[in-house]
């Protein structure tokens, strides 16, 4: 299959899926069946196209196709997002995309690269890159502890800020525990070394978000009882 | 002479559609008086100048939206009678009175809601509501069983609407809401008739809260 006859069925695809609403979740999967029907050869095509459609930024279907390529996990496909990772004259959230999919791939070549975009993102406060930086520790523990630890123990000192990174929690409490089941309890201890009173209030959120009852279905309730009880002490 | 008869038959019916909207606004909650302003004007408005440009998906959203607002009346209700209004023939001056009314931006409520699945819910949680250029549908409803959710939102097959997620409206983008409307039904046999919030971009987690 040739790259105007993939192109045609994913804007099939994308017209099919168009009134979903589900910000785009069902078109990933649809593709990711889709090509499961595919020869090698085409296969190897469809990777080609959607990482052309992710570095021209297409604009309805660049966010899809990174990713289907994140969870597809093609041959290179770390090797050639880290070339995107490098390009000039981008906007800093596509580049947050690419850093958080490389860093979800554990490409630790590009440890070095993201950890620049993460310092840049939060010295300008854009939160929007407290996912990358949480999913740094798949690369990365100490480097991402060490960050997460100063950034959380200087803005959870400020009352008001608590409430803008609760949101922000779950993606530290997952990236976390797909690494090592002992970094949340780091993660609290090294924030009070920065400041106790934003440890402490680290540790609530943490608490909070592991008392939900998705996770306890999710890693069982011994667990997280287990894990509560670490990141309180 | 027949097509003059025809355009003003065509006039009134939309007359009356406005009048029967006017009968619903009245009788409507706060919340529903504002999704209706933004509604009735994007009905009009597709009805004067047509669903041109809009997109596929969207123009067939806004032709049965239209068709609801003209259901009372059993005056249009047709794609070809809405597509025939775009013609600019009908009574324009009347309806345009009504589009003015609409024309005071929708307020959104303190929160708005998502339905999705369990697997799409543990993706969120480590990115953000939604993907880059895709549409994310958002509902003031709160309380939906995951079954309810499946019906009077329309979920697509494969969203089980069984995790929930709260969206503070607070510091949200409010030019990338893109329209509130009336929920349509879908080709799943799934009725609709909630209320949801088209908005364009993915949602960052500081405004997402998991509820279930």
């Amino acid at each position: 299959m040739d790259r105007v006859k993939i192109l045609q069925k994913l804007r099939q695809l994308d017209v099919a899926h168009h009134d979903d609403g589900d910000g785009g979740y069902a078109l990933v999967d649809a593709i990711k069946d889709w090509a499961k029907t595919l020869d090698l050869s085409s296969r190897k095509g469809l990777w080609d196209v959607l990482l052309e459609l992710v570095s021209t930024q297409e604009p309805t279907l660049w966010g899809v196709s990174l990713e289907v390529l994140v969870q597809e996990n093609p041959d290179q496909i770390t090797t050639q997002l880290s070339r995107l990772a490098n390009l000039d004259n981008r906007s800093d959230e596509w580049k947050d995309y690419i850093c958080l999919a490389l860093l979800r791939l554990r490409h630790k070549a590009s440890a070095n690269s993201c950890v620049n975009h993460i310092k840049r993102a939060l010295e300008d406060g854009r939160r929007a890159a407290l996912p990358v930086l949480a999913a740094l520790c798949q690369v990365d523990a100490e480097a991402c502890l060490k960050f997460s630890a100063a950034y959380f123990g200087h803005v959870l000192a400020l009352d008001q800020m608590a409430e803008k990174h609760r949101g922000y929690i779950p993606a530290f409490v997952r990236n976390f525990l797909e690494v090592n089941d002992d970094l949340l309890r780091r993660f609290v201890e090294q924030t009070k070394a920065v400041n106790f009173s934003s440890g402490n209030k680290l540790a609530t959120m943490i608490d909070e978000c592991l008392a939900r009852p998705a996770f306890v279905r999710e890693i069982g309730q011994e667990k997280v009882t287990a894990l509560r009880a670490e990141v309180k002490n | 002479m027949v097509t003059r008869k025809r355009n003003q038959a065509k006039g009134d019916a939309i007359i009356a559609a406005a009048q029967n909207w006017k009968e619903r606004y009245d009788a409507a909650s706060d919340y529903e008086k504002s999704a209706m302003l933004s509604e009735g004007f994007l009905n009009v408005a597709a009805a004067v100048v047509g669903t041109k440009g809009l997109g596929e998906a969207k123009a067939v959203g806004e032709t049965a939206a239209l068709g609801e607002v003209a259901g009372a009346t059993k005056a249009l209700g047709t794609a070809e009678e809405v597509a025939a209004l775009s013609t600019g023939a009908a009574r324009t001056s009347e309806v345009g009175a009504v589009a003015e009314i609409g024309e005071a931006a929708p307020a959104l409520p303190k929160n708005l809601y998502h339905y999705t699945s369990e697997a799409n819910a543990a993706l969120i949680e480590k990115s953000q509501l939604g993907l880059p250029g895709r549409i994310t549908y958002l509902t003031p409803e709160a309380e939906l069983t995951s079954l309810q959710a499946q019906i009077e939102l329309a979920l697509p097959q494969g969203n089980t609407g069984g995790s929930l997620f709260q969206i503070s409206t607070e510091g949200l983008d409010t030019s990338k809401v893109m329209l509130q409307r009336r929920v349509p039904g879908n080709v799943f046999n799934r009725g609709g008739g909630g209320y949801e919030v088209l908005y364009n971009g993915p949602i960052p987690l500081e405004n997402v809260t998991r509820i279930r």
